[in-house]
C-alpha cells in the first residue's frame, strides 16, 4: 500500500448497481463500488470482461442502462448539461491516444481550456508548455502527432487530459498499443501523476504498476467485480479461483 | 559485427536515359513497335494539319470579337455596364486586400486572376479581326505586304494600333481593377487587424453585388437582361457558396441520432439525387409560381440559384458524409473527454478532418456545378450557354458555331481546370495524405 495520505474519506465517484447492454449481450452485471479522493484504483481482468466499458460509463463514453452513477455529487442522467460538466471534471487517456491528428501538439491541448474553460490564447499555451514540460517533451510542442513517437503521443494526450484540471483521471489501457521501451515513459508520468495526489481509475495489464501506485486492484471478469483488494492482498493472497487463475497466467510471462 | 560499420556507401544505379535512347526503347524497339509509331505520327500529322488549316482558313472567328460584350454580359444594357465594373472594381479591392493579408493561395488566386486581367487589357481583341482579313497566310506574310494592306484597306482592319487610347479609354475600367488589386494588396500587406472587416467585407460583397447590377433610381436593371459569363458566374458563386454549408448540415443531419432530422435529411438527400436537375429547374420556373400567392413572383434568376443550391446541396451531404464516416469515433471520443460539447466538437475535430479527406469529390462537385449552370438556358436564362445559341440564331452567324461553341467551351474550362488546380493547391497546403 502506497500513497494513502491523499485519500480522503468522501467518495468522489459512487456506483450503484450499474448495468449495460450491448444489444443483448449483458456487458455490465451490476457495478457497484466507489472511489475516494484521491485514490488510486487499478482496474484488471480479461478483455472482454467489461473493465473499459465500466470506465467509460464514468465520464459517459458508454451510458449504463440501469442504476446510478454519481460523479462529483453530480448524477449522470441524460442531462446534456450534466454530462458535459462531468466530462469537464473527469480527464480520459485512450488505448489508441486518439490525439487530433490535423492539430499540432501544443493545439490539440489548448483547444479544450481554449474552447471549454474559455481561457486565453496565452494563458492557455503557457499552461499547455509546462504540462509538456512536466511531461518531459516540451520539444515536441509544435510538432503535429505523427512526427512524434508513441510514448510521446500518450504523453501528449495525458497532457491534454489534465489540462482541463481535472479532478479524476481515467486511463484506458493506457500503455497496451506502446512499444515495450516507450511503456516506461508513459509509466514514469503515470506514477508522478499518483503521487501528486490525483484521483485515478486505470485500467491496465501493468502488474507492477497495479502492485507500486494502486491503493485498491479490481478484478473484472464477465461483467462483474470477482475481487477488490489491496494490491499486497490481492496478488500475494487472493481468495478467488478466477483471481488465482488470472494472476497466475499475468504473471507467467 | 563490424563488418557493418565498414560497408561502403552504394549509389543507386543511374537509370536516367536521354530523350534518344528513350525513344530507341520505347517506341523503335521492335518492328512492329516502329511501324505503329510511324503510323501514329502519319495520323497525328493529318489531324493536325486538318485543325491548323481549319483554326486559320476555314474558322470565322470575327464572330468572337464582334459578339464579346454580349457573351460577357447578355443583354445588360450597355451605358449602365458601369454598374458590373463597379462590382468588379469591388472584388478587386477585396482580394487585393485579402492577398496582402493572407499571402500564401489567395495570393496565388489574384496574381492568376491579374495575369488574366492583364492579358485582356494588352491583347487587342480586334487582332482577331485582322488576322482573319489577312487570311491563312498570316503567319508567313511579309511585314511590307501587311503594311500595305493596312494602307489600303484601312476600313476593313480595325486594329487599334494607339495601345495608349486603347488602354486608358476603352479599357479604363478593367485597368482601374487592374490598379485596385495591386493598390490594394500593398495597403492590406499585413494588416491582421483589417482581417475581420475584409471577411466582413466578402459577406457583405454578396448582397452589393446584387444591389449592384440591378441598380437603383429610375433604370434598373431587371435580372433578365443579367446574362452571359456575368450570368453563369453568378448563379455558379451563389450555388457553389450556399450549397457548401446546407450539404455539411444535410451529412451531419444524415447521421444524426435523432430519427426526425435523420428521417428528414435522407428523405430529402434521396428524394433531390433521384431528379434530374432539369426538372428541378423546370419546376422553380413553371410549376412554383402556380403556388406563390397573388401578385408575388419570386425572381426567375432567384429561383434558378434556388434551384441550382438545392440539387448541389444533396449530392455535396453525400459527399460530406463519406468524409464524416473517415473519422475513426475516438476522435469524437476524445473530443467529447476533454469536455467539448457536439457543435464544437464537430467545428473543431470532425468537421476539418472529414473536409479535408474529401476536397477532391468535393471540388468535382464544385466544377459539375459550374458547368450545370448552362441548363438555366432551358428556361429561358441567358447564361453564357444561353447566349452562344441565341448568337447562332443570328442570321449573321449562323453558321459559325464551332467557333462560337470552341470559345464558350475555352471560357468554361478555364475557370474548372481553375478550381482543380487550386484544389490541389489546398490539398498540398494542408498535407493531405502526410498522415
Amino acid at each position: 500500500m502506497s500513497e494513502n495520505e491523499n485519500i480522503t474519506n468522501n467518495p468522489i465517484i459512487v456506483c450503484e448497481d450499474v448495468h449495460k447492454w450491448f444489444d443483448d449481450f449483458h456487458v455490465l452485471k451490476g457495478i457497484t463500488t466507489s472511489f475516494k479522493k484521491g485514490e488510486k484504483a487499478v482496474i484488471c481482468g480479461p478483455s472482454g470482461s467489461g473493465k473499459s466499458t465500466f470506465i467509460r460509463t464514468i465520464n459517459r463514453l458508454e451510458e449504463h442502462q440501469r442504476g446510478t452513477i454519481i460523479v462529483d455529487g453530480i448524477e449522470l442522467s441524460n442531462d446534456l448539461r450534466n454530462i458535459n460538466l462531468i466530462r469537464q471534471e473527469v480527464g480520459m487517456v485512450f488505448q489508441q491516444f486518439n490525439l487530433f491528428p490535423h492539430l499540432s501538439n501544443i493545439k490539440n491541448i489548448t483547444l479544450g481550456p481554449m474552447r471549454v474553460r474559455k481561457l486565453s490564447k496565452r494563458r492557455a499555451e503557457e499552461e499547455a508548455l509546462a504540462l509538456l514540460e512536466r511531461m518531459g517533451i516540451e520539444d515536441q510542442a509544435y510538432k503535429y502527432p505523427a512526427e512524434i513517437s508513441g510514448g510521446q503521443q500518450q504523453r501528449v494526450a495525458i497532457a491534454r487530459a489534465l489540462a482541463m484540471e481535472p479532478k479524476i483521471m481515467l486511463f484506458d489501457e493506457p500503455t497496451s498499443a506502446l512499444d515495450p521501451e516507450m511503456i516506461s515513459e508513459v509509466l514514469d508520468v503515470m506514477r508522478e501523476l499518483a503521487h501528486s495526489g490525483m484521483t485515478m481509475l486505470v485500467v491496465t495489464h501493468e502488474m507492477g504498476f497495479a502492485r507500486e501506485v494502486a491503493d485498491r486492484v479490481m478484478f473484472f471478469d464477465e461483467g462483474v467485480v470477482v475481487e477488490e483488494a489491496s494490491p499486497a492482498d490481492f496478488f500475494d493472497n487472493p481468495q478467488h479461483d478466477r483471481t488465482k487463475l488470472f494472476i497466475s497466467q499475468t504473471l507467467q510471462h | 559485427m563490424d563488418n557493418l560499420a565498414v560497408t561502403q556507401e552504394v549509389k543507386p544505379p543511374n537509370t536516367k536515359k536521354g530523350p534518344v535512347k528513350w525513344l530507341i526503347d520505347n517506341l523503335f524497339n521492335t518492328w512492329y513497335n516502329t511501324i505503329l509509331t510511324c503510323f501514329a505520327l502519319v495520323f497525328l500529322f493529318f489531324v493536325f494539319k486538318g485543325v491548323f488549316t481549319w483554326v486559320f482558313t476555314q474558322a470565322n472567328w470575327r464572330v468572337i470579337p464582334a459578339n464579346i460584350q454580349i457573351l460577357m454580359t447578355g443583354p445588360y444594357p450597355i451605358e449602365q455596364i458601369w454598374q458590373v465594373w463597379i462590382v468588379l472594381c469591388t472584388l478587386s479591392v477585396l482580394l487585393g486586400l485579402s492577398a496582402g493579408i493572407w499571402h500564401g493561395l489567395v495570393f496565388k488566386l489574384s496574381i492568376a486572376i491579374a495575369s488574366i486581367g492583364l492579358i485582356f487589357l494588352l491583347i487587342p481583341l480586334e487582332i482577331v479581326n485582322f488576322i482573319a482579313s489577312i487570311g491563312p497566310t498570316f503567319l508567313f506574310t511579309p511585314l511590307e505586304l501587311i503594311n500595305k494592306k493596312i494602307e489600303t484597306e484601312p476600313g476593313t482592319l480595325e486594329l487599334n494600333l494607339n495601345f495608349i487610347s486603347l488602354i486608358f479609354f476603352k479599357r479604363r475600367w478593367l485597368l482601374g481593377c487592374l490598379v485596385l488589386l495591386v493598390v490594394t494588396f500593398f495597403l492590406g500587406r499585413d494588416k491582421h487587424v483589417l482581417k475581420r472587416w475584409v471577411i466582413g467585407g466578402w459577406f457583405l460583397s454578396f448582397p452589393w453585388t446584387m444591389i449592384m447590377l440591378h441598380g437603383f433610381g429610375e433604370n434598373p436593371v431587371s435580372t433578365t437582361d443579367w446574362g452571359g459569363l456575368l450570368l453563369t458566374l453568378i448563379l455558379a458563386t451563389v450555388g457553389i457558396v450556399a450549397c457548401f454549408p446546407l450539404g455539411v448540415l444535410l451529412a451531419l443531419g444524415r447521421r444524426s441520432q435523432l430519427p426526425a432530422i435523420k428521417w428528414v435529411s435522407t428523405t430529402y438527400i434521396e428524394t433531390i439525387r433521384g431528379v434530374p436537375l432539369i426538372t428541378i429547374l423546370f419546376m422553380g420556373s413553371l410549376i412554383l409560381p402556380i403556388f406563390m400567392p397573388g401578385d408575388f413572383q419570386l425572381d426567375k434568376v432567384i429561383r434558378a440559384m434556388i434551384g441550382l443550391t438545392l440539387f448541389s446541396a444533396a449530392y455535396m451531404a453525400e459527399n460530406v458524409r463519406g468524409g464524416l464516416q473517415a473519422v475513426p469515433q475516438g476522435q469524437v471520443e476524445a473530443a467529447q473527454a476533454v469536455g467539448l460539447t457536439y457543435p464544437k466538437t464537430m467545428l473543431f475535430i470532425v468537421l476539418p478532418q472529414a473536409l479535408r479527406s474529401v476536397i477532391p469529390a468535393i471540388v468535382g462537385q464544385f466544377i459539375a456545378l459550374f458547368k450545370d449552370t448552362s441548363l438555366v438556358s432551358i428556361v429561358g436564362l441567358l447564361d453564357l450557354f444561353g447566349i452562344a445559341r441565341s448568337i447562332l440564331g443570328n442570321p449573321k452567324w449562323q453558321g459559325n458555331f464551332v467557333e462560337i461553341y470552341l470559345f464558350v467551351a475555352a471560357i468554361y474550362f478555364v475557370f474548372c481546370y481553375a478550381m482543380s488546380y487550386f484544389s490541389q493547391e489546398i490539398e498540398a497546403d494542408l498535407g493531405v495524405g502526410k498522415y
